[in-house]
């Protein structure tokens, strides 16, 4: 079975893992919040595995949106924590789009 | 007649938006017989009297062109509050007209509708409603404000197209926008902000750097640097020094000051502002308090657009220009945040790069922030095909800063006023009604022609930063009378003399006060404003003394009233401003110092035979009268003093000291056979050098300029006509 699995995961499958492992036990060792060690892991995921870019805006929208909610009923440190996280998003959005510019621009010049 | 009809049917939107913000202006206008003071800015006032000693030479250039405006506004006889109306309506129709052409220039299929309606949002928004609820509106830093979006604009047309018109243009509109730069700070910013812009651009592939653009992009910062020299060069010295100050000052408040102007994430992207005293956070209308959260919601409205731009990102034609200005957001949101989550580590060194340590102030980052969010929502309501009841949202957006539309931004909506909701009621106000009685001493004053000061008594509690305090008619800040009289002002909370404030000491000592009067006539003051309107414990432990030193004949009363009493130093106690003086005579720090070496000072100085060339510049004749010349203005290394030979050389003279314990001196050295001296003011003269080459630099760009308008499209128009 695991000799199965071994065969079907690639040697880059692995490294990006490998990769995503480190960054989780990064967060875990400089104590931070967990949603901040899965939202670094995504972002490393994300580097090595590029996404469409709305699919890190959504989130971004999604917590922007809770924000103001957040703050009208006097949530404020959370809703600090929430448009920290959608700025997160956000940042990743823009990295995704440096990615997307370039792909169409790949084959205009090809 | 056809012609305007046709330039109002093409323009209604844009002309819909003046109509606007005039009612904005309209709703907004000042109270008569007011004028704005408090906190660290106030209102320039009395230019007619005072620009050109005050602001064009005091401040060596700096703001000059923005004041100017003022000048010729009050040489006309407009009102102070008019002229306050008149500088809101500068930078609201300004942002306004300068979002709009950068539209144009880089969203040129942009409809009028999407174009005007975030104009207006870049003119009307929480920012702009924070700078004039609070004070920094009424100051010259918003004037960089107008300029930005036009400024990007022209910076990103010129590297797109390559074509060097629209650098000039570029360069030309940065000579006017010069005094947004008055605080040096702001051009770092401004720096950063077109680096930042110039880097994503190429990131994003909106353009491609070359060797060409890269010499083209060199010439346009040399040309940038030169039409700027005329006010870079005077504060070179200063700002060197100060920075040096800052770099070396206490670590701790430093690191305050950033603590307490950090704009956490969703304040930056929302435009509300970080201390919760302004607008909507702070709710001034209390018969609508339960509107309150609704605005909360609208104020996050246009960044929600942009959020949703995002999402749509493959589908915008200007992708590109979308992702640079966004970056260039992530960029500001992070620096504005400075030490709150998650950016305290970051921030803590980037704040402590040497020469960043001047951005420690909101403004400095904050300032780009409405303009960048403006492009990212122009972007997004311009290109993905919104429903109408989109834009009728983003319509009731521009409702966010409420106070604009139903006033008053001061007079109920001032960050004083808002918890008593009325400018006459409250304790405190940014509008002050300057006591008619000090008009009425304008003309005792101003007409004594004699280089003199005026001595301010007695010292108030502040807090450190010299600001003072009128209770009586609501000033708590720079004193505006300054502006009245023609004369400087010897501050009674300033310390002039090494780490001793002799007002304040005034107040405490209880014996023999004659020390008082030799120290203020030492210091050239010929006047002393004593203010009985200062809080009553400062004057209840100085007017008695005020009444000893008038009984014993040291001071002569010259006009008493509810507010001060003018005093005039006699001659006995006087020191002419320029004074040549045989021996250098120690004076430390204390009341005994002074008790002990006044009259000897007095008996060993002769006044020089000068000749004022401008405000900051003295020709003196030399006569072997004495060994030091002295100059009663505080100790600066910055005046400086040459010999003038016979063959009309310029010597410098070094041995420049520390005189009276607060003057400058200068030991003169009787070998050298000097025609005269002249004593100025060394930022003064790069300032004049800087002039001449910024003016020449701006000659050129004209000439260049209305040649390009003439060949390429007044000639071209006529050719076109001849052949149709």
């Amino acid at each position: 079975m695991l000799k199965k699995l071994a065969k079907k995961i690639s040697k880059k499958q692995i490294a990006d893992i490998l990769f995503v492992a480190i960054a989780i036990a990064m967060g875990f060792y400089f104590k931070w919040l967990w949603p901040d060690i899965v939202i670094f892991g995504v972002f490393i995921w994300i580097i090595i595995n590029p996404v469409p870019s709305r699919l890190t805006a959504i989130p971004a929208l999604g917590f922007l949106i809770i924000t103001p909610f957040l703050l009208i009923f006097k949530k404020e440190s959370w809703a600090e924590q929430t448009a920290i996280w959608a700025y997160y998003f956000l940042i990743m959005s823009v990295i995704m789009g440096i990615y997307e510019i370039r792909k169409e621009e790949k084959p205009k010049k090809s | 007649m056809q012609k305007i009809v046709n330039f109002i049917k093409n323009n209604k939107f844009f002309l819909l938006g003046f109509l606007v913000l005039a009612w904005v202006i309209f709703i907004n206008l000042f109270p008569k017989g007011y004028v704005f003071g408090g906190g660290d800015t106030d209102q320039f006032i009395n230019l007619k009297e005072n620009y050109f000693q005050k602001i064009f030479y005091g401040w060596s250039g700096s703001a000059a062109f923005f004041y100017f405006l003022f000048y010729v506004l009050d040489k006309i006889g407009l009102s102070y509050s008019t002229q306050l109306s008149f500088h809101l309506g500068f930078i609201i129709f300004g942002a306004y007209i300068s979002f709009y052409i950068f539209s144009r220039l880089i969203f040129a299929e942009t409809s009028d509708v999407s174009r005007t309606l975030v104009s207006l949002f870049y003119s009307l928004n929480l920012y702009t409603l924070f700078l004039f609820t609070g004070n920094w509106g009424y100051s010259y830093f918003p004037s960089l404000y107008v300029f930005i979006p036009i400024l990007t604009g022209l910076f990103i047309k010129f590297l797109k197209t390559e074509k060097f018109i629209y650098g000039g243009l570029f360069v030309l509109t940065l000579f006017l926008t010069s005094s947004g730069f008055g605080n040096p700070a702001f051009a770092l910013s401004f720096t950063l902000f077109i680096f930042f812009l110039a880097l994503f651009l190429v990131i994003f592939g909106y353009i491609k750097l070359s060797k060409k653009l890269a010499l083209k992009i060199t010439a346009v910062s040399i040309l940038s640097l030169l039409v700027s020299l005329f006010w870079i060069l005077p504060i070179t010295p200063q700002t060197t020094s100060g920075i040096e100050g800052l770099s070396t000052s206490n670590v701790l408040d430093f690191d305050l000051v950033l603590r307490t102007t950090s704009s956490p994430i969703f304040n930056t992207l929302s435009l509300l502002n970080f201390t919760g005293d302004h607008f909507p956070l702070n709710f001034y209308y209390k018969i609508l308090s339960f509107l309150k959260n609704i605005f909360i919601l609208f104020s996050f409205i246009p960044i929600f657009f942009v959020f949703r731009g995002l999402a749509k990102f493959k589908k915008l034609k200007n992708k590109n220009l979308f992702a640079v200005f966004l970056s260039a957001l992530i960029i500001f949101t992070m620096l504005a945040a400075r030490s709150t989550a998650p950016f305290e580590i970051t921030n803590y060194y980037i704040f402590h790069i040497w020469g960043f340590n001047v951005l420690r102030g909101f403004d400095k980052t904050a300032i780009y922030i409405p303009f960048l969010l403006s492009a990212l929502v122009l972007i997004t309501i311009g290109e993905l095909n919104l429903k109408k009841w989109v834009y009728a949202i983003f319509f009731v957006t521009l409702l966010a800063p409420l106070p604009f539309f139903i006033g008053k931004i001061q007079q109920t909506a001032g960050q004083r006023v808002s918890s008593e909701k009325d400018y006459k009621k409250a304790g405190m106000s940014f509008l002050i009604k300057i006591p008619d009685k000090y008009y009425a001493i304008q003309k005792t004053i101003n007409t004594n022609k004699e280089n003199s000061q005026i001595g301010i008594l007695p010292a108030t509690r502040n807090d450190g930063s010299g600001i003072i305090s009128y209770p009586e008619w609501k000033l708590y800040g720079v004193d505006i009378t300054y502006w009245l009289y023609n004369k400087n002002f010897i501050y009674q909370n300033v310390n002039y003399f090494s780490n001793w404030n002799f007002p304040q000491e005034f107040g405490s000592s209880d014996n023999n006060f004659d020390w008082l009067i030799k120290t203020l006539g030492m210091m050239n003051s010929r006047y002393i404003i004593y203010h009985k309107d200062a809080p009553d414990d400062s004057v209840k432990v100085t007017e008695y003394k005020m009444r000893i030193l008038e009984k014993d004949g040291l001071i002569k009363n010259l006009e008493e009233n509810d507010y001060f009493i003018l005093y005039k130093i006699y001659d006995d106690y006087f020191i002419p401003y320029i004074t040549w003086q045989k021996e250098n005579i120690e004076i430390q720090p204390n009341i005994r110092s002074i008790e002990s070496n006044f009259s000897k000072i007095k008996n060993s100085v002769t006044l020089a035979d000068f000749k004022e060339i401008n405000p900051k510049k003295f020709e003196v004749a030399v006569k072997n009268i004495g060994n030091n010349i002295i100059l009663a203005e505080k100790y600066d290394p910055l005046w400086k003093a040459y010999y003038i030979t016979a063959a009309g050389k310029e010597l410098e003279i070094k041995d420049h000291f520390l005189a009276r314990g607060y003057a400058n001196g200068w030991q003169i050295d009787e070998n050298i056979p000097a025609k005269k001296i002249i004593i100025e003011y060394y930022p003064t003269r790069l300032m004049w050098r800087g002039i001449w080459i910024s003016g020449i630099t701006v000659l050129l760009l004209l000439i260049y300029l209305i040649k390009y308008y003439l060949t390429n499209i007044y000639y071209a128009k006529k050719i076109g006509q001849k052949n149709i």
